[in-house]
């Protein structure tokens, strides 16, 4: 009898942890944003996401049925997707606006790229993207509570937007005096998931307790972003609180497909996000760079890995 | 080929924005409008044709070294003879089209085809390509440009033809729309070919090609 | 063969693309023989197509070439005498804005037409867009005038300001050339602002030794000494300011320079204006300087300006201390008349039948009468009552009210007039069937005497410019006064204390205790400071913090005459942010304390929303001030 060993390729030792269970643990930890979302801007909030989930989902089966493609429906990824497009968008959205998004999303830059794996950037938000340069009007209406209406007045806004967008007559940011209690609550105008700073961090601590995602990124975007502000000289407190940065930081900079393997790699990964972002919301003309800012580090991805490739145990270093 | 075959090459076998990738630039930056896309074209046909003839009758006369410098100059006759006639009888459209209508000169169908044809062929047979490759350029330009106005200003031709009420998406008109129009353009066109079974027979030489140590291919790779 | 090859390499070639080249040359000489007139006639017709827009009854121009009005491209003159096309331009915020402007020929304006320009997309471009509603009213609001126009003749565009003044600046020039062509008055031609560098090189100077504080200085070989200083104005601009001064033998001022490098193309900038430096010339000493504004707008560049000037006079007075700068008082009723003139200017309106129905239906009757309280732009008396137009300020500029009132004083009708707030809040009150506005008038309706901000709907959200209508309809009610009862007139500064912001603090503080003899004395405690005067009068000190992210806090002067009562306050709030924060300085908010005798009182002033923390820090600070006095101080 000849002993003939199969060997496999490695790993031989694997955890239980599959796409869905972490696509699962995702969309618990987005639970808190979503139920934020509809007690800050009401009903229409559950609907923009059901609406957006389902047409996701719906996009990707049908997708796969007619490319001939085995269903990948069930690891759950089209629904994280929906979600998370959703929360990127203000209440007042039209469903059917959403549901093109949520094809450019899904068909665009995932399925035509080869599905889950192969997207060069995070689907939801190119999603988010193009839905920003192509219905600009509606992706930057805002609505408000009478909460926020008092608050914006007290402030004497001239025209009332978004905490960023927020400046007095001489064009100079009003960021500062925003109440930090109502940027933390989320009680001002801004899209349905960037609002409530607090439902964000419970998703986060969520995520890192079931060790779903590593807080490397997170931490070195929202840091990095800390440590320029501060040097800006811009309220610190309130910049990290305002606009899509946490949000941005916790669930769509930290997608598997679109960041880097190695801890290394991740931490440099925040440290780009950190100062892009800085970059395009103090120097440039935008109140948000949280987008951009992802979108140009997930394409500088591959490089990031080529460069903090980590040495393999027992390898020797080149040329020794 | 016979004379007909020369003639519809270029609409869609041989389309020479979708197929062989020549004169992108103006395509993507005209075809924000149809109507704009359509004089683009009939101007760079017009040039086309009359280049075409040009250095057709003259291709036994212009030495090989110095073939680049005479047609450039030739085609560049063409454009600013063109140029100067839009501008007198046409303002509208000189101001629609702008720098786009001197770059003509640089598009690189004119520069390809004289090169790839013309220089190699009669005059008639010369005319016929000119006129076919001309005209699949408006077709596409016409396609584009009317796919992007469609959704992205709800226009045609200026005639609104989506109502007011629904928003347009304007990412169409921007260059990322282009590009994107663009690339479902050419997925289109080589999803029929493989469809009618025209596929096109394309050759890459072996000259610049890294594996050529070490590649069994034999005549270039397709 | 060798000739052959000779032939075929070196000489071929060359003849073919020479042969080329001179056919190709042909070709295109040919066709713009054909095409060139073509186009010209094209290019012409355009042009004359803006300038038949603007005056469609001409059928031809003659152009005058022969003008020496500055700003001005082209001067046309109507063939059949229709009239005249003038196209001129004035400095914008990114480059020229090119007008074209029609005149009949007795100089009204018939239409303005403004033409492209480089200016940013969404501000100054809306006056270059003929589907633009502002830019369309802008134009507008020109036609039918005559002569040379203010900024508020006309409808300036909200957040387009220095577009648009530049739009102004470029009609008066057109009116300019007018003037100097068809009326053949003399020309107005500006003068090219020198820099102070250019300045100090047109001079014959002698270096004398610098003061402390200042940059350089010299003397010229008139006998006039020139002083240079470096001061800064907008808090974020990388660079100071560069001001020259020059001062006659008594120290007068003969002429500035001033260099505006580093301040805000288009804001701060105009700092270095020909009209905000000319109020420079012949002033005399410090007190001199009450007398000159700062630009609304500007106000940190041109506050810069002012400061600088003043070191370079306190420096030459230091110089010269027997000069008479030395001694200068202020100019007979300077200061008064600054108060009031620095206050935006109410201009008087003329209110047509329909305006007066509008609030006063029974009426049939109107007749013009004339009043003296300040802040009233019209008033008319009519057969069962009175209409009254006034004004007060708001959040962007100045709010109208006309308001109607019956024959015993109380209001049964109010209208709002246009007005430049902001759109969406303020600008809501001229909206047609706009809700908030019809409750904001109609809880006015039946008020009489004086009304308070809690007597009436405000407009949520526009909370200042609903102040600015209840203080507006405050002055109609006076108004009433006036010319029905024949009570004296309100002038505006009274009560109120004059502004005393831009004081120093000593003179604040002498103030505050008008006539007597300050002297120091130990503060109380919780107070910075205490003087008391030999009248029995007291000027104490106390700072708050006000805005919680403020770098210093502010500095609070509360003045005691006699009896107790509050003489007035004077506030150091440039710590506090500027435009918000430093209204807890504004003569407006501070005149509230003027007359307190007690803390009770203190319950009766209001701070100012949006500057919540700056005013209710002053409110603490006069708080203790008053405290500090009841405790121990008062006899």
């Amino acid at each position: 009898m000849e002993n003939r060993y199969m060997v496999t390729a490695s790993p031989h030792i694997v955890d239980r942890s599959s796409t869905r269970g972490l696509m699962g643990n995702v969309i618990i930890a987005l639970l808190p944003c979503v139920v934020a979302s509809a007690w800050i801007f009401g009903l229409r909030a559950l609907l923009v996401i059901g609406v957006t989930t389902a047409a996701c989902v719906g996009f990707e089966y049908l997708y796969c049925l007619l490319m001939k493609k085995p269903n990948p429906v069930g690891d759950l990824s089209a629904v994280v997707t929906g979600i998370i497009l959703a929360l990127n968008m203000p209440v007042s959205m039209p469903l059917w606006i959403a549901i093109v998004g949520a094809f450019i999303a899904i068909v665009v830059t995932k399925q035509l790229f080869g599905g889950l794996g192969f997207n060069f950037a995070n689907p939801a938000l190119v999603g988010r993207i193009v839905l920003f340069t192509g219905f600009a009007s509606r992706m930057t209406t805002w609505t408000f509570t009478s909460h926020m209406e008092e608050t914006l007045s007290g402030i004497d806004a001239a025209a009332s937007a978004t905490p960023l967008q927020v400046v007095d007559a001489a064009g100079n940011s009003l960021l500062g005096q925003y109440p930090i209690m109502d940027l933390f609550l989320g009680q001002h105008g801004g899209v349905l998931g960037e609002t409530c700073a607090l439902a964000i961090l419970i998703g986060f601590v969520w995520l890192v307790v079931t060790r779903t995602i590593s807080p490397a990124i997170p931490v070195t975007y929202v840091a990095t972003v800390a440590v320029i502000s501060a040097l800006a000289g811009k309220p610190v407190l309130a910049e990290l609180l305002a606009g899509g940065l946490l949000f941005g930081a916790v669930f769509m900079a930290t997608d598997y497909v679109t960041s880097p393997f190695t801890l290394k790699g991740k931490i440099v990964f925040g440290l780009g996000l950190g100062i892009i972002t800085c970059g395009i919301r103090y120097w440039a003309n935008m109140a948000e760079g949280v987008s951009y800012a992802i979108l140009f580090m997930n394409l500088m991805v591959p490089y990031i890995n080529d460069l903090t490739r980590q040495k393999p145990l027992g390898a020797k270093k080149k040329g020794a | 080929m016979n004379k007909v075959q020369i003639f519809t090459n270029g609409l869609v076998k041989e389309n020479p924005v979708l197929r062989l990738v020549l004169g992108t630039c103006p395509t993507l930056a005209v075809t924000t409008m149809a109507f704009n896309g359509l004089g683009m074209g009939i101007a760079a046909t017009f040039v086309l044709f009359c280049s075409n003839i040009a250095i057709s009758l003259l291709r036994n006369v212009i030495p090989d070294k110095v073939r680049l410098p005479a047609y450039i100059t030739v085609i560049a006759t063409f454009v600013s003879i063109v140029q100067m006639l839009v501008k007198a009888y046409v303002p509208a459209l000189d101001k629609s089209l702008g720098v786009f209508l001197p770059l003509i000169v640089v598009n690189c169908i004119i520069l390809g085809r004289a090169e790839m044809f013309a220089s190699k062929n009669k005059p008639l047979d010369s005319a016929l390509d000119g006129l076919g490759m001309g005209l699949g350029f408006t077709l596409t330009l016409v396609l584009m440009g009317s796919i992007r106005e469609i959704l992205g200003s709800g226009t045609w031709f200026g005639m609104t033809v989506i109502p007011a009420s629904i928003d347009r998406f304007t990412f169409m008109t921007t260059p990322a729309g282009g590009f994107f129009t663009f690339g479902v353009l050419m997925a289109l066109v080589i999803f029929i070919e493989n469809k009618t079974g025209n596929k096109k027979e394309r050759s890459i030489g072996c000259e610049g090609c890294p594996s050529k140590s070490v590649c069994g291919a034999k005549g270039g790779c397709e | 063969m060798k000739n052959n090859s000779t032939w075929e390499n070196f000489l071929k070639p060359v003849v073919v693309l020479v042969v080329i080249c001179i056919v190709a040359s042909a070709a295109l000489a040919g066709t713009n023989q054909l095409t060139a007139p073509i186009i010209k006639a094209q290019e012409e017709a355009a042009a004359n197509a803006a300038y038949l827009e603007v005056l469609p009854e001409a059928d031809g121009f003659e152009e005058i070439t022969d003008f020496q009005s500055s700003n001005v491209t082209k001067a046309l003159k109507a063939t059949n005498d229709a009239g005249w096309v003038i196209q001129s331009y004035g400095k914008g915020f990114g480059g020229d804005v090119p007008v074209v402007v029609a005149f009949d020929s007795e100089g009204t304006i018939l239409k303005v037409k403004f033409m492209e320009n480089s200016e940013t997309a969404g501000f100054g471009q809306k006056l270059a867009d003929p589907a633009d509603a502002d830019g369309q009213k802008l134009a507008e609001s020109f036609v039918g005038k005559s002569g040379t126009l203010e900024a508020g003749d006309v409808d300036i565009i909200s957040g387009v300001t220095v577009s648009s003044k530049a739009a102004l600046a470029a009609v008066n020039s057109a009116v300019n050339c007018f003037n100097e062509v068809a009326l053949g008055q003399a020309a107005v031609v500006e003068e090219e602002q020198l820099t102070p560098d250019q300045a100090l090189e047109s001079m014959e100077l002698t270096e004398i030794e610098i003061p402390e504080g200042l940059t350089g200085a010299w003397e010229t070989a008139n006998g006039t000494t020139v002083l240079r200083v470096d001061s800064k104005g907008y808090e974020y601009e990388t660079a100071p300011m560069d001001v020259l001064v020059e001062f006659d033998a008594d120290g007068n001022i003969l002429n500035i320079w001033v260099g505006t490098d580093g301040q805000t193309a288009g804001i701060g900038d105009q700092a270095g204006s020909a009209e905000f430096l000319s109020q420079f010339k012949g002033v005399l000493g410090e007190a001199g300087l009450d007398g000159v504004d700062t630009i609304a707008g500007a106000t940190q560049s041109t506050t810069g300006v002012k400061k600088g000037v003043r070191k370079c006079i306190k420096a030459f007075v230091a110089m010269y201390p027997d000069c008479a700068a030395a001694t200068a008082v202020a100019p007979e009723g300077g200061d008064a008349e600054s108060e009031a003139s620095s206050e935006a200017a109410v201009e008087t309106v003329t209110l047509s039948d329909e305006d007066c129905k509008a609030v006063l239906p029974d009426a049939t009757t109107f007749e013009a009468v004339e009043s003296a309280t300040s802040g009233v732009q019209a008033a008319v008396k009519a057969d069962t009552g009175w209409v009254i137009q006034a004004s007060a300020k708001g959040f962007a500029g100045q709010v109208p009210v006309i308001v109607g009132l019956n024959a015993d004083g109380a209001i049964v009708g109010v209208s709002f007039p246009e007005n430049n707030e902001t759109a969406g809040y303020g600008a809501q009150l001229y909206e047609e069937g706009n809700e908030k506005a019809a409750a904001l008038a109609a809880s006015l309706v039946g008020k009489s005497g004086e009304v308070a901000i809690g007597d009436v709907d405000a407009i949520s959200g526009a909370t200042i410019s609903s102040k600015a209508v209840v203080e507006a309809v405050n002055t109609a009610l006076s108004c009433y006064n006036e010319v029905a009862l024949g009570q004296a007139p309100a002038a505006e500064g009274e009560g109120e204390g004059t502004d005393m912001s831009a004081m120093s603090a000593e003179e604040a503080r002498a103030a505050l205790a008008p006539g007597a003899t300050l002297t120091q004395i130990t503060a109380p405690e919780g107070l910075t400071d205490a003087w008391q005067g030999d009248d029995g009068s007291y000027v104490l000190y106390a700072e708050d913090m006000g805005w919680e992210y403020a770098g210093k806090p502010m500095t609070i002067a509360v003045g005691f005459d006699p009896n107790g009562a509050i003489t007035g306050v004077w506030v150091d709030a440039s710590s506090q942010t500027p435009g918000i924060g430093d209204q807890a300085a504004g003569a407006d908010y501070l005149g509230q304390y003027t007359g307190i005798t007690d803390e009770a009182g203190l319950d009766g002033v209001d701070t100012i929303a949006g500057a919540t923390q700056s005013t209710r820090g002053v409110k603490k600070a006069v708080r203790k001030c008053i405290q500090a006095y009841a405790a121990g101080l008062a006899s």
